[in-house]
């Protein structure tokens, strides 16, 4: 099954805020809601349809005929005797669908049959890739029509009964030729860009031709005479279709393509060929224009995940766009409500019939003709992507809200892709009821509409609760000068320059591992080192539902301290299923206070001093010149800081050599609390 | 780099190949033979005679000693040591080209002369037990080798049937389907390497790899007493290009003669111990590797006594040779002769021996050389043909080329050349090779044919990955003219910096040619009105460094194709830029400058056989009126035009 991925419908007023049908909230009981266009996407569509509106209901009801002669589909043509005439590549091949069977009806030994069209009173007409030739096929037999001068690629064609008359859209001098029955070319219109790509003719004769790079729509009404009706601003202009009343419609891209083709080397054309690994999947950006009869241009349909390239009118006069990396068939209304009506396994849709009596959606890479059945029918069903809860749930009652009878079943397993290991579907529920499928981690829905085709799903809910995990505490981060931590090399440095300012609020913080997403209260508390009580953190009733708090300690005895966090589930579970789990920080040190300078003498140069610390070892002594803010380390007597007391013997010559002068001594113990004393020299 | 894909299958198709054969070792009770004696009976100082021929057809008969028999000197096969006597042996010692002499004990054949050393100073010779040349008497061959029948004519009755098959080979151009339900796995090693690439000299360095008693040639160890090649009507430079490629194969070229006739007084069937040359060229310029018949059985003969290259299943073109002297050398004596009257096929070249078919007819390749230019030049026209061989016939034609140009037109003035070459390939048509070239200071090296376009062409056809191919004819015709026709590009100057869109581009040349002025040429390269705002980089090449885009050959017929004008005339000049639109090569098509969606639709990503996507170039080709050296670019800016 292939998953569609979610994507945005801009044309639905009011949808502009997207809802995702994963857990609705992070409490015991949570809901799959399936509310949104894109919440009823990602899974499978067979006679289904989800418009922008976020209702799911009737939709293409597709065959599958596969054509295994050509692994591409640019056109399709239906004849009158009922087959299809299919225009493919890589080999040229013109296939015939009659029934259910494909066969090659001609070779023309091109790359491609690019554009099929019927004029002359049945002639079939090919225009092919390269060489720009433009085939007829009559009575089952192959003939070149013409090869337009300078013409590599025929891109398009349209027939102009009126005039009796092919147009050919053509590159890469960009013309569009006027072929008549005997196979005279003339130019009607010589484009400035390289390629003309697409074409279509109005029943009053006016011809559209579309340009790639850059994407502009031409209107013709005669020779050479041409107005642009639209510059797209985009790439290429893929394809046009005319409404009977004369309004137009038309699909643009921006693609890439050209610039990222290496430059070729010279020998490839001697190196056997070999296999071409896998050609990148190209993801362009297509939107669908209308024009009314005055050309006034109306976007309808826009997707920035994937370009268009078919576009075809249906018998409801509605425009219907193929799409280029999904393998998708949108439609739109007046009222921009798009609908995703097909979901094909191919990665293109090549060409769609869609007229009365003839419809077949014609997927390309691999080439399968998917006949249109009907719209919705005793088949249809729709099948969710599979709803992840996160872990192993049991499910509640599925609701719903629908117009019209719809039967939905459930299945259940624990793999992202649905496979053997799940449960079957479960039996159809007619009304909302419990899910009978077995409790696990991701849950599928199927809805069928043989009840009544006209039903529509508007809503989806299915309550779910999971496993109560235990939530842990990770780890505890504690922010504050007075914290005896290493550095991040686990070396601690003393003697260093200090810069935080001490401060008596310890922030902390912590991490936690909350598999289930329950909602969290956390517990925090302290002891100090060496005692075995637990001392509450928190103020009395506080609960503290988020992952940091603030601890004052300027009123605590100075001393090495540990934290203690507990995290309890019991917001989101019963008493008798809650989970708890905590975890002790590292050493927290509080000290508040300044050490002391004690003893300090001066003799000629030399500074001597006791340096006295209530809690911590003293971390830095440094001495400068009163005013000059040129500080200048000093090491203790023994070389190292490592003690609350410390002996001070410092020769301050270098600071100042001779004569009087005031110096300053500032020392810092580890919290970075500071004493600062000045002293004349003589 | 080598492909490591080719060096698998190459392994593959080693173990492979020879699967079927396994089985049919020893099939037809060769120990049972009353007039063969079997090394188990052989002893020290024993006496017999062997047989040679030391002048004219007529084997000789010499004396031999049994010194004594080393076991499994070569895997699973013995060598009988023994010392030969006879007056004019006992000046040559061992003798190349005495390779397969039989050697007869008790009036039983016991095998044939086949191992010396080189500077030995005494006639001691190694001789291979006759039991392990029946072996591979017996072995089966297969029914074609390349495409090329290798079974005897059948008789006349049945005649018919094979003729009609090789008829309608002929008429369509491919196998008979008998014949290539069993196709031997290769006649001479596949090249290794990215067909792309071919090189003989690589192709050689491989078979000299893969020829183990090649490698150990010139080594002091006993080996087999080389195979000298006679080489008859080359020049001294294609002589010493025959000698670098030949001897790492074992092969020995030895200036002696061939006279490309058939001497009228020659035997129309080998005899034991009569001489056979295995001819690898023959007519105008001759090489025929001489060695001497062990035992002929019914159509088929032993010989050698050593592989020849150890190709296994082949098809070459053996004679009955003439010998005209055994040369003394210290180094090591040889057989000066040359091949008198083609008679059969050697069929099979093996550890033991080389299996020669009377009735088989190997594949040649005859090869015409018309030289034009070279006035007053007595021999214009060189016929001769070639070993048809995946490594030989590039070689040897590469070699003979060079020859008859030397011998015709050799010269140490400046050379302007042109080759044109038609290839006809069976089933395929003719195909029009072009070469060309300036020879500063003489007529061009054989060495240089090595690197033709031709030769590389035949290499590529013969070593193709697709099907066996059968080279009918080359006819080469060479155009000389003496003088230096060649500019060297000086510098390129932008005439316009800017242009409006859909303005050309002026460039001016200057080129300089040999003894003369410097000559400025303006050349206008039309620039499409879709290219405005960009800026282009023009590069000018000569027209033989730009290849045409093609597509990917996937079948003989593409290759050949493709091996076809490959690159843009020789005197042209190919002015390129590049395009921000892409090209696609597929099987027989090149659709180039597509629009990005078209370029998405025809690159399917549910399968892997996809068009080649590349960037799409635009040339402008120039004709000028002598070949041009050098390349260079310059960028323009096209202007965008606000409307």
């Amino acid at each position: 099954m292939k998953k569609l991925l979610p994507r945005l419908l801009f044309l639905a007023p009011g949808l502009s805020v997207l809802f995702v049908a994963l857990p609705s909230d992070a409490v015991g009981t949570r809901q799959f809601v399936l509310r949104e266009a894109k919440d009823f996407m990602g899974g499978d569509l067979e006679g289904t349809a989800i418009d922008s509106n976020g209702r799911v209901r009737a939709g293409f009801a597709l065959g599958s005929v596969p054509a295994t002669d050509a692994p591409t589909v640019w056109s399709a043509l239906p004849q009158r005797d009922g087959s299809v005439l299919l225009g493919t590549g890589n080999d040229g091949k013109l296939l015939r669908l009659r029934g259910t069977t494909i066969e090659v009806a001609a070779e023309t030994k091109t790359l491609a049959v690019t554009s099929l069209v019927e004029a002359w009173g049945g002639t079939v007409v090919l225009g092919t890739i390269p060489n720009g030739k433009v085939f007829k096929w009559e009575k089952d037999k192959l003939t070149e029509l013409v090869s337009p001068k300078d013409t590599e690629h025929v891109w398009a064609l349209a027939y102009d009964a009126k005039a009796n008359a092919i147009y050919a859209a053509t590159g890469p001098e960009g013309k569009l030729w006027r072929i008549t029955p005997g196979g005279q070319a003339q130019v009607y219109f010589d484009a400035e860009e390289d390629h003309l790509m697409s074409v279509a003719v109005a029943t009053d004769g006016t011809v559209y031709a579309g340009a790639s790079e850059p994407a502009k729509l031409y209107r013709l009404t005669g020779p050479g005479r041409a107005t642009v009706l639209y510059d797209f601003g985009r790439t290429e202009v893929r394809g046009i279709a005319v409404g009977q009343k004369g309004d137009v419609f038309a699909i643009a891209n921006e693609i890439s393509g050209g610039a990222s083709t290496p430059k070729r080397s010279g020998t490839e054309a001697l190196k056997p060929a070999s296999p071409g690994g896998a050609s990148p999947k190209i993801r362009g950006k297509g939107v669908l224009y209308h024009f009314d009869a005055r050309g006034v241009p109306e976007e309808l349909l826009k997707q920035d995940d994937q370009h268009f390239t078919s576009l075809a009118l249906g018998s409801d006069g509605r425009p219907y766009v193929g799409t280029g990396v999904e393998g998708q068939v949108y439609t739109v209304d007046a009222l921009h409500t798009s609908v995703l009506m097909a979901d094909t396994e191919e990665r293109q849709v090549g060409a769609l019939l869609l007229g009365a009596g003839t419809e077949y959606v014609i997927g390309s890479d691999p080439a399968v003709v998917h006949p249109v059945k009907g719209l919705g029918g005793p088949d249809a069903v729709w099948t969710s992507k599979a709803l992840d809860a996160g872990i192993r749930a049991q499910f509640g009652r599925l609701g719903w809200d629908a117009s019209g009878s719809v039967e939905i079943s459930t299945r259940s397993g624990n793999t992202k892709e649905p496979d053997d290991t799940w449960s079957d579907w479960s039996a159809p529920l007619t009304v909302p009821g419990q899910v009978t499928s077995a409790p696990a981690r991701f849950l599928q829905l199927r809805a069928r509409f043989s009840r009544d085709p006209k039903a529509e799903i508007r809503e989806i809910e299915v309550p779910f609760l999971t496993d109560n995990l235990k939530a842990t505490i990770t780890s505890i981060e504690v922010k504050s000068g007075a914290t005896a931590q290493g550095s991040s090399d686990g070396v601690q440095k003393s003697g260093e320059p200090i810069t935080a300012d001490p401060d008596s609020k310890v922030k902390l913080s912590w991490k936690t591992d909350n598999p289930d997403h329950d909602e969290l209260r956390f517990r925090v508390e302290y002891r100090l080192v060496g005692t075995k009580t637990w001392f509450d953190l928190l103020p009395p009733g506080e609960k503290l539902t988020k992952d940091n708090t603030t601890w004052e300690t300027k009123d605590l005895p100075e001393g090495e301290y540990r934290i203690r966090v507990t995290a309890s589930d019991e917001p989101s579970n019963p008493p008798d299923r809650v989970h708890r789990h905590s975890l002790e920080s590292s050493i927290v040190l509080v000290d508040n206070s300044a050490p002391a300078v004690l003893d300090l003498k001066v003799t000629g140069r030399r500074l001597t001093a006791r340096l006295v610390d209530g809690v911590g070892p003293i971390q830095r002594i440094e001495v400068c010149r009163a005013g000059t803010d040129e500080w200048s380390p000093f090491y203790p007597a023994d070389g190292i800081f490592d003690e609350p007391t410390e002996e001070l013997a410092a020769d301050v010559t270098a600071i100042s050599p001779s004569g009087s002068v005031l110096v300053v001594l500032r020392v810092y113990d580890r919290a970075g609390n500071r004493t600062v004393r000045s002293v004349m020299l003589e | 780099m080598r492909s490591p894909n080719l060096v698998l299958t190459a392994a593959l198709v080693g173990v492979l190949g020879p699967l079927p054969f396994l089985g049919a070792a020893r099939a037809d009770g060769v120990a049972n033979r009353s007039d063969v004696i079997a090394v188990a009976d052989i002893k020290p100082g024993m006496r017999g005679h062997g047989l040679t021929v030391f002048q004219g057809y007529a084997p000789e008969r010499f004396d031999v000693e049994v010194i004594d028999v080393l076991p499994n000197f070569r895997p699973r096969q013995d060598l009988i040591l023994i010392k030969t006597r006879h007056p004019r042996l006992d000046v040559t010692k061992i003798v190349a080209g005495m390779s397969g002499s039989p050697i007869y004990l008790g009036g039983k054949m016991a095998g044939a002369y086949a191992y010396g050393w080189t500077f030995g100073s005494e006639p001691v010779a190694g001789v291979t037990p006759i039991r392990n040349m029946l072996d591979d008497l017996a072995r089966p061959l297969p029914d074609a080798i390349d495409g090329w029948p290798l079974r005897p004519l059948p008789p006349r009755s049945a005649r018919a049937t094979v003729e009609e098959r090789g008829r309608s080979a002929k008429t369509t151009g491919r196998l008979p389907a008998r014949t290539s339900e069993r196709v031997a796995g290769a006649s001479g090693r596949r090249f290794q390497g990215r067909i792309t690439e071919y090189d003989v000299r690589e192709h050689t360095r491989e078979v000299a790899l893969a020829n183990v008693s090649a490698a150990t040639f010139g080594t002091p160890a006993l080996t087999p007493v080389a195979t000298p090649l006679s080489v008859g009507g080359m020049t001294p430079g294609a002589f010493a290009l025959a000698t670098e490629l030949l001897t790492p194969l074992g092969l020995e070229p030895l200036q002696a003669g061939g006279s490309g006739t058939i001497d009228p007084q020659a035997p129309t069937r080998y005899v034991d111990g009569g001489a056979i040359g295995v001819d690898l060229l023959a007519g105008d310029i001759s090489m025929s590797g001489l060695g001497t018949v062990t035992r002929v059985e019914g159509d088929k003969l032993v010989a050698f006594g050593h592989p020849m290259m150890e190709a296994g299943a082949t098809a070459l073109p053996t004679s009955v040779g003439r010998i005209a002297w055994l040369m003394a050398s210290e180094m090591r004596s040889f057989k000066v002769g040359a091949p008198a009257r083609p008679v059969g096929s050697l069929v099979n070249d093996r550890q033991a021996s080389i299996v020669v078919s009377h009735g088989t007819k190997s594949p040649t390749v005859p090869v015409t050389m018309t030289i034009r230019g070279a006035t007053g030049a007595p021999t214009p026209q060189w016929k001769f043909s070639a070993a048809h061989e995946k490594l030989m016939t590039p070689m040897l034609v590469a070699i003979a080329l060079g020859s008859a140009l030397q011998t015709t037109a050799g010269e140490r003035q400046d050379v302007s050349w042109n080759l044109k070459t038609k290839v006809r390939v069976r089933g395929h048509g003719e195909l029009v090779i072009e070469d060309y070239g300036v020879a500063v200071g003489g007529t061009p090296q054989p060495g240089e044919f090595l690197r033709s376009n031709v030769v590389r062409g035949l290499g590529m056809l013969l070593n193709n990955p697709w099907e066996p191919v059968i080279i009918e004819a080359v006819d080469a015709a060479i155009e000389l003219r003496y003088a230096r026709e060649m500019y060297r590009l000086r510098g390129l100057e932008l005439l316009d910096t800017e242009l409006e869109p859909g303005q050309p581009a002026r460039l001016r040349l200057t080129l300089e040619p040999w003894a003369g002025p410097p000559i400025s040429r303006v050349i206008s390269v039309p620039i499409p009105e879709s290219l405005e705002g960009e800026t282009l980089r023009l590069e000018v090449t000569p027209g033989y460094m730009q290849s045409r885009d093609r597509p990917a050959p996937e079948n003989l017929a593409m290759l050949v194709a493709n091996l076809q004008d490959p690159v843009y005339p020789a005197k042209t000049i190919v002015v390129g830029f590049t395009k921000n639109s892409a090209s696609v090569a597929y099987r027989t098509h090149v659709a180039e400058n597509l629009p990005p969606g078209a370029l998405d639709a025809l690159r399917p990503t549910t399968t892997s056989i996809v068009p080649e996507a590349f960037r799409t170039e635009v040339r402008h080709v120039v004709p000028i009126e002598q070949f041009m050296v050098g390349k260079d670019a310059v960028s323009v800016e096209v202007k965008r035009v606000r409307r």
